[in-house]
């Protein structure tokens, strides 16, 4: 271990490759403290210019870009009341009030020292629970790996929003359905082509992927062009910047609290940032002795607590991407594809055969956190005036990037015909209000759960009983169901507790 | 929203119905031990059972009074600006294999960051320029000069 360990040090600690971490981090917090631009799409920007990269440089840069984008949406949420990224929504309840009482730079250096620690000790726990996770991983058979695409299904659909859950389930059957499109390997027929000879290699995943998040989210955000979004105005001052970090260290529990809320929300697949910050600020506001305070931009805690569970989720994120090959969340699944385009594939197998690479990642976390806290200290004010680009010049060149992406991967223009297609069926999904990440997780999954499942019964000579009685996959698979079947049940309870207090209090009131 | 949903998952059972229709032409093979058409088929069911219990809930369910009526969706979803985007964009795709990326892509930023200004001062034409400008260099030394890639 401790080879692999130094390999990817030393694999790391090269010029070019800390050059690139370091560009990506300056990229990536540009871009995630924009309104509107996520670390997903900073990410999907990026993946198919790695092509030709060597890995080994390849993911360093883009985990360089992961944490930046992650961390720069706190400065649009402190300075403009508008998260940068979903991650930093929670941000936003107290940053802003903070920073419009004259303390923008103590709330800036709280949150960034915050989200930090966060990081760096989700790092720690990505370092030591996936190694020992892929140990596990290494005695599933296609039963536990079947049961485990159910599980990240059920998973999303019951984190959905109230009232979407099924169209979740729905979603995640169009990535599967799309995920079916082309010629099957096992029988040598074509599946859902139509005829079209075009479709009988399938839809390649990045495209899709880019298309299916930048399109939408580059259509919507022509909404903010012409809106004045009043930047608060910031007398940066490095010291106090600087001194904020006794602040953030005298509150270790909050710290510790929203950090292990960060990785276990993290570690869920398909939930990621934009909820672990928003869990860990209502409870620091639960376990606070001045609750009524929350809100008011007073308490450090509440700063404190949201940016480090959404950069904490990070690490958590990449450990059952790495481990099991399930994204943690949407910028995970495009690391995923990242990973995929230079022919790795995430898994336990991964650790086995390719621990090298895995400790290029490892490292590459921390040295980017490194440097995201080190450019943080000179950066505030170029991401004040990131922000306040206007939309209009920004739109058409990533739209243009994302073009040249897709065509750089194969050289094909059928691939940036799939962009648009895969676009527009985003669009259509978020006018309809239906969570596009299933669509995606179907379409990476969907070859994954059908290859598992004919293992699975061509071991089990057509039987699907191994699947409830092999003790880890049933188990699985009871989670699986009390994760769709719980929320219904307590939510069924809530709403029976609420009607019997009304009807009381309605016949108290007739009496 | 109630219409938005009952229409998307009238939509939805539609496509998995004719992905049924092809999905039945699949043939067996005898020496294979696992059917060829097993998963497509739990895809495609488990799919249209979905759309059909979407489908009741959204008629049992009572209308949420803050969600977004049919007509205030749709009207948002073709705002002025989103629209001129997309069509732009997709004139710009077909483009390329017409007039060439790198003109094709100067026209399409130059007049896309007009289009979407909300005033045309002479200022933002010099902006327009220097940007598109700017972005081709970068494709070109980025793409072509280092990472050796192919341009559409």
């Amino acid at each position: 271990m401790y080879d692999l360990m130094l390999a990817g040090v030393a694999a790391v600690f090269q010029p070019w490759t800390l050059l690139a971490i370091m560009l990506g981090v300056a990229g990536g917090l540009v871009i995630g403290s924009i309104p509107g631009l996520t670390s997903t799409m900073a990410i999907a920007l990026l993946v198919p210019l790695t092509y030709s990269m060597k890995l080994e440089l390849a993911i360093p840069l883009l985990m360089g870009v992961y944490c930046g984008a992650i961390s720069g949406g706190l400065v649009g949420a402190i300075l403009l009341n508008i998260p940068g990224t979903p991650a930093s929504a929670g941000t936003c309840l107290d940053g802003f009030p903070m920073a419009a009482k004259g303390q923008a730079t103590r709330a800036l250096g709280l949150a960034v020292y915050a989200s930090m620690i966060g990081g760096t000790l989700s790092g720690l726990a990505l370092v030591l629970i996936a190694p020992l996770l892929a140990k596990v991983a290494l005695s599933f058979g296609p039963w536990e790996y079947f049961a485990l695409v159910i599980f990240t299904f059920s998973c999303i659909s019951s984190m959905s929003a109230k009232g979407r859950a099924v169209k979740a389930f729905m979603a995640a059957f169009i990535g599967l359905g799309l995920s079916l499109v082309g010629l099957d390997e096992a029988s040598g027929q074509t599946r859902l082509t139509f005829g079209f000879t075009s479709l009988e290699s399938g839809f390649y995943e990045l495209p899709a992927l880019i298309g299916l998040y930048a399109i939408p989210q580059l259509l919507t955000d022509t909404d903010g062009i012409g809106r004045r979004e009043k930047v608060l105005q910031v007398n940066y001052r490095l010291r106090l910047f600087v001194s904020t970090f006794g602040e953030v260290i005298g509150r270790k529990w909050d710290l510790l609290r929203s950090t292990f809320i960060g990785i276990v929300i993290g570690i869920l697949p398909g939930v990621g940032p934009g909820l672990s910050n928003i869990v860990a600020y209502s409870q620091a506001k639960n376990s606070s002795r001045t609750p009524e305070k929350f809100g008011q931009g007073e308490l450090a805690e509440s700063v404190i607590s949201p940016e480090a569970a959404n950069n904490a989720s990070m690490g958590g994120a990449l450990i059952p991407m790495l481990t099991l090959g399930i994204p943690g969340d949407a910028s995970t699944l495009m690391m995923l594809g990242a990973f995929m385009l230079h022919g790795i594939d995430p898994g336990p197998l991964l650790f086995r055969d390719h621990g090298d690479i895995v400790w290029i990642v490892f490292i590459a976390f921390f040295v980017a956190f490194a440097f995201c806290t080190l450019l943080y200290h000179f950066f505030i004010p170029i991401t004040i005036k990131a922000i306040a680009v206007p939309r209009q010049f920004v739109i058409p060149v990533l739209l243009i990037l994302c073009t040249v992406g897709c065509y750089s991967l194969n050289n094909r223009m059928f691939d940036v015909y799939c962009f648009l297609g895969f676009g527009l069926l985003g669009y259509v999904l978020h006018i309809v209000k239906v969570p596009v990440l299933p669509v995606i997780l179907g379409l990476i999954l969907g070859p994954m759960a059908e290859e598992q499942l004919s293992l699975a019964l061509a071991f089990g000579q057509g039987s699907f009983l191994p699947f409830l009685t092999r003790p880890i996959s049933g188990f699985i698979l009871l989670v699986a169901l009390l994760s769709l079947v719980l929320p219904a049940v307590f939510g069924w309870r809530k709403r029976l507790t609420a009607q019997r207090i009304h009807t009381k209090e309605s016949q108290n009131g007739t009496v | 929203m109630r219409v938005n949903d009952l229409l998307f998952s009238l939509l939805f059972i539609l496509l998995f119905v004719v992905a049924a229709t092809q999905i039945t032409q699949l043939s067996e093979i005898a020496s294979a031990t696992v059917s060829a058409r097993l998963f497509p088929e739990m895809v495609i069911g488990g799919g249209i059972l979905m759309g059909v219990i979407e489908m009741i809930r959204t008629l049992v369910s009572r209308p949420r009074k803050d969600a977004p009526g049919f007509r205030e969706s749709w009207k948002e979803a073709f705002l002025r600006r989103r629209m001129y985007l997309l069509g732009l964009f997709t004139v710009y795709l077909i483009a390329i294999t017409h007039v060439g990326f790198l003109v094709a892509t100067a026209v399409f930023c130059f007049v896309t960051i007009l289009v979407l200004a909300p005033r045309i001062k002479p200022a933002s034409l010099v902006i327009a320029l220097a940007v598109t400008a700017g972005l081709l260099g970068l494709i070109y030394v980025l793409l072509v000069v280092y990472l050796k890639a192919f341009l559409p």
